[in-house]
């Protein structure tokens, strides 16, 4: 079987009026890769995803599905497969009937049209609610109907628009999984937008990260996390710390010319260092450590780490993690935070 | 960009199809003798208005169509306000039950009961009166108003009374600062409705109008019925302005789905 | 709730709206309902009903009400499902749209009979653009005073009704479940018939019988520009009026009613039903 599934997104386009949703988005998705496009609420993402649908219509830029061009063609003759936000199951159609409703469409006998719908049920583990309405089904059992109609016709592409994000949170973790598995065995190219970094580092091959209507960085979820581009992606990431910088000759220092020290590399200018609380490492004051002198102003206890909130002497406010029993620091301690220069993404503001 | 055009060619025949016999009403209120097959009439005038004062009494039908309105408006709000209020938040035994006696009236075609209206009124000395036309137009706007409060209490926000009585309120204190307050929308709405229901009853009306309180839709009628066509026409440009601005104002204050089962009949 | 006096005092709130429909509502309808059972000398009868519906012009009556209702019914609904889906579009004349379309239930009746009367005349507007503009035909065709004319009239006067209920269902609906449709592969003719209107079922009975229902007891209308036909509501009216025979006029105003509440009625039942159908679906 040859992959099929490449998808090429070439200089796309779209504006609502004097509002530009999408400038020039480029992206190349191989087949069977799973991309995920991340970015907060307006940037984008949905407008991209109904766009490649079928739903919407560029006003520029050209769509190339395994080298046939789709950016016309209707959205029923792109045999694509979509998990909606809303689930939007067909509330007058029993279950089997919802997954059986893309086989129907395309003329597929009864026997095997129930024969298939039965298969994609079994795999997302609902065969025994096939002649259950929608409505009877709670919202993780719907998302998964909704995902079982998307794949029982074996669409080229699977596009999934926020699928967890109308499911509690204890559903989600468990519908991440059942996405992750299912798209895989399939081996289907997939397109998750979502504003969560967590699903999208969880389960994508690439990441594609949006703003403003632009795509910031490409890459795969390490790279992202590692290296993020700039302080928008940085700070998307879930970075607890950062601090603004002027680095001079490879030396940063803060706005009261505390010296920091960076990885090489580090881009000249004013820069913004970011690094993960759990990367700071807490000594008390006074040992030889070297680092940024400050106060313990807050503390709390998350099970399996402790939290603390840093007030450097410049003012600076920092944030640290660190395993239970490692360190036992007080409200009100002095302390020097060290930051390993390995650890710091240092970027343009 | 075919669709387009095909598109505004549907809403522009769409638009002709609703505003054109009303241009007809206006042009042959305005029109000075538009005879024939002429698509226009020769020129414009106002004196089917002046005909209309003189020989119509225009002045006293306006104030007769006007008050009765108004009194129709006042005597709804008096009797569906509290009802409403006990039927939206207080239990009310048999309670489907009497909502549907109350909606009664609209579900029935007004002339079936304006016969036994007529009647009684007559009996009663009631025809030919303001207050009895306005109290036949109240059985018109009674149910629509009652829906409309009914789903004007029930929205409110339970919390928010409490909150009032926590606050320190009594009932009076309650029903001026915070259920007024937040039920004038539906009010203002199931006002504005009963006062266009009264205003543009016809066929109640006539049953039982009498030569003291003729209103304009009993005028319009008779002036049809004698043949003066011009003057019918300009006293519907009387009674077509109000409509259309209490129109604007429902739109801004309710949704439309919301109108349902309300208007007028006939 | 239960404060204040309780039950005492519900019954005080309650109490103004249900004197004033008894009075007002029910004493006349009774009254109505007696009137038809007397002769003129207040003699216990059933002569009125029998008058009226013993007769071929009775009939008649009845089945012109009737026909003229469902056609204009039908003729409604083609115009309200392209409407409703318009109004679900954004576009800059949608609030323009929105207005037209209550226009002709919010206007006195009157005032829209007298426009569609001189419109349709056979000098009026419309014919001449059939005769003169578009020469379909030779000379003037009537309108006015015809049943296909009052069909036409009745259709602009009270199509809004259903229109309402169509847009509110139609809108209510979520847009992703017929952009699923597609997505699944349904060409936009089976999203129309396998999606769209299975869903708009019940807004469709509901639309279509509350036009019904309007057009049953449509009033002004045929009465200034319905001619010689006279649908029920008109009838009753000239009967009463004209021929001061309020015995009869009673009876056939009852006869009219019955026919409504049986229409609701079974309107209700089968909405029930199939609420009920749709709910126990298992």
């Amino acid at each position: 079987m040859t992959m099929t599934g490449h998808l090429e997104i070439e200089g796309i386009a779209k504006s609502w009026g004097k509002l530009a949703a999408l400038s020039d988005i480029t992206l190349d998705i191989a087949a069977g890769r799973f991309v995920s496009l991340l970015g907060p609420s307006g940037c984008g993402k949905t407008t991209l995803l109904r766009l490649v649908a079928g739903s919407l219509a560029p006003d520029s830029g050209r769509l190339v599905l395994d080298g046939r061009e789709i950016t016309r063609l209707p959205t029923h003759r792109r045999n694509m497969g979509m998990v909606f936000q809303s689930f939007a199951l067909f509330p007058h159609l029993s279950v089997a009937e919802n997954v059986a409703f893309p086989l129907r469409v395309r003329g597929v006998g009864r026997a095997e049209r129930e024969r298939r719908a039965a298969e994609a049920l079994a795999m997302v583990h609902l065969a025994a609610y096939a002649g259950a309405s929608p409505r009877q089904l709670s919202g993780g059992q719907q998302q998964r109907v909704g995902l079982a109609r998307a794949i029982v016709y074996r669409p080229t592409v699977l596009l999934l628009d926020e699928p967890l994000s109308n499911l509690d949170t204890a559903l989600r973790e468990e519908m991440r999984l059942e996405i992750g598995e299912v798209t895989h065995r399939l081996g289907i190219t997939a397109i998750y937008v979502t504003h969560d970094q967590r699903e999208a580092l969880a389960l994508s091959d690439e990441i594609a990260v949006m703003r403003a209507g632009r795509i910031v960085q490409v890459g795969t979820p390490t790279d992202i996390h590692r290296r993020p581009a700039d302080a928008f992606v940085a700070g998307f990431l879930g970075y607890a710390n950062a601090l603004p910088l002027t680095v001079a000759g490879g030396v940063g220092r803060l706005a009261d010319g505390t010296v920091v020290g960076l990885p090489p590399g580090a881009p000249e200018g004013t820069a913004v260092a970011f690094m993960h609380a759990s990367d700071v490492v807490l000594r008390a004051a006074g040992s030889d450590a070297v680092g940024l002198a400050c106060e313990v102003t807050e503390l709390a206890f998350m099970g399996e780490r402790m939290e603390f909130a840093l007030r450097h002497v410049s003012g600076l406010r920092l944030k640290a993690a660190a395993p239970i029993g490692a360190s036992v620091f007080a409200r009100g301690d002095r302390v020097t935070a060290e930051l390993p220069p390995e650890r710091l993404v240092v970027v343009p503001p | 960009m075919m669709r387009r055009i095909l598109l505004a060619g549907l809403l522009v025949l769409f638009g002709l199809f609703i505003v054109l016999p009303l241009a007809m009403v206006a042009i042959e209120g305005l029109g000075n003798r538009w005879f024939g097959s002429a698509l226009l009439p020769a020129s414009w005038t106002l004196r089917w208005f002046r005909y209309a004062a003189e020989t119509a009494n225009l002045e006293a039908v306006l104030l007769n169509t006007a008050y009765i309105a108004l009194l129709a408006t006042f005597f709804t709000l008096v009797v569906a306000l509290p009802a409403a209020w006990a039927l939206a938040r207080r239990h009310v035994a048999f309670k489907a039950g009497l909502v549907a006696l109350v909606l009664l009236p609209r579900m029935i075609p007004e002339i079936t009961f304006a016969l036994g209206v007529a009647r009684i009124f007559y009996n009663f000395d009631l025809t030919n009166t303001y207050a009895g036309i306005a109290l036949a137009h109240v059985i018109l706007a009674a149910p629509f108003a009652v829906l409309v409060l009914i789903a004007t209490f029930e929205g409110m926000d339970q919390r928010l009374l409490e909150a009032g009585r926590v606050c320190g309120c009594g009932p009076l204190a309650l029903a001026r600062r915070v259920i007024l307050p937040l039920a004038m929308p539906g009010i203002i709405a199931a006002a504005l409705f009963s006062f266009l229901a009264s205003y543009n009853d016809f066929v109640l009306t006539l049953l039982v109008y009498g030569p003291d309180t003729v209103t304009l839709p009993v005028q319009t009628y008779l002036s049809i019925g004698n043949g003066y066509m011009s003057v019918a026409g300009a006293i519907s440009v009387i009674l077509l302005a109000p409509s259309l601005l209490f129109l604007l104002l429902l739109l801004r204050m309710v949704r439309p789905e919301a109108l349902l089962g309300g208007m007028k009949g006939a | 709730m239960r404060r204040l006096g309780g039950g005492g005092f519900t019954a005080l709130l309650l109490l103004p709206l249900i004197v004033f429909l008894a009075l007002a509502f029910y004493y006349p309808l009774g009254f109505t309902l007696v009137q038809s059972l007397t002769d003129a000398k207040g003699h216990a009868t059933l002569a009125n009903f029998a008058h009226f519906l013993g007769r071929r012009s009775g009939w008649a009556t009845l089945w012109l009400t009737l026909l003229l209702s469902a056609l204009a019914t039908a003729a409604s609904l083609l115009l309200c499902l392209p409407l409703a889906f318009l109004l679900r579009r954004r576009f800059a004349g949608v609030g323009v749209v929105r207005f037209l379309m209550m226009v002709p239930i919010t206007i006195p009746a009157l005032v829209g009979a007298l426009g569609l009367l001189i419109l349709y005349d056979r000098t009026g507007w419309v014919n001449a653009l059939l005769v003169r503009g578009l020469h379909l035909f030779a000379s003037p065709i009537p309108i006015d005073y015809t049943r296909g004319g009052l069909v036409l009239f009745y259709v602009w006067m009270f199509f809004p009704y259903g229109a309402l209920v169509i847009a509110a269902a139609l809108g209510a609906m979520d847009p992703a479940v017929e952009e699923a449709a597609r997505v699944c592969g349904a060409p936009p003719w089976r999203v129309l018939v396998s999606v769209i209107l299975p869903l708009l079922r019940p807004a469709l009975l509901a639309g279509s019988v509350m036009i019904f229902l309007q057009c049953f007891g449509a009033f002004s209308v045929p009465l200034i520009a319905g001619g010689n036909w006279q649908p029920i509501a008109v009838r009753i009216y000239t009967v009463a009026n004209v021929f001061l025979d309020w015995h009869a006029a009673s009876a056939m105003a009852i006869v009219m009613a019955s026919i409504q509440c049986a229409l609701v009625l079974t309107y209700q039942v089968l909405a029930d039903r199939a609420a009920r159908r749709r709910a126990a679906r298992a």
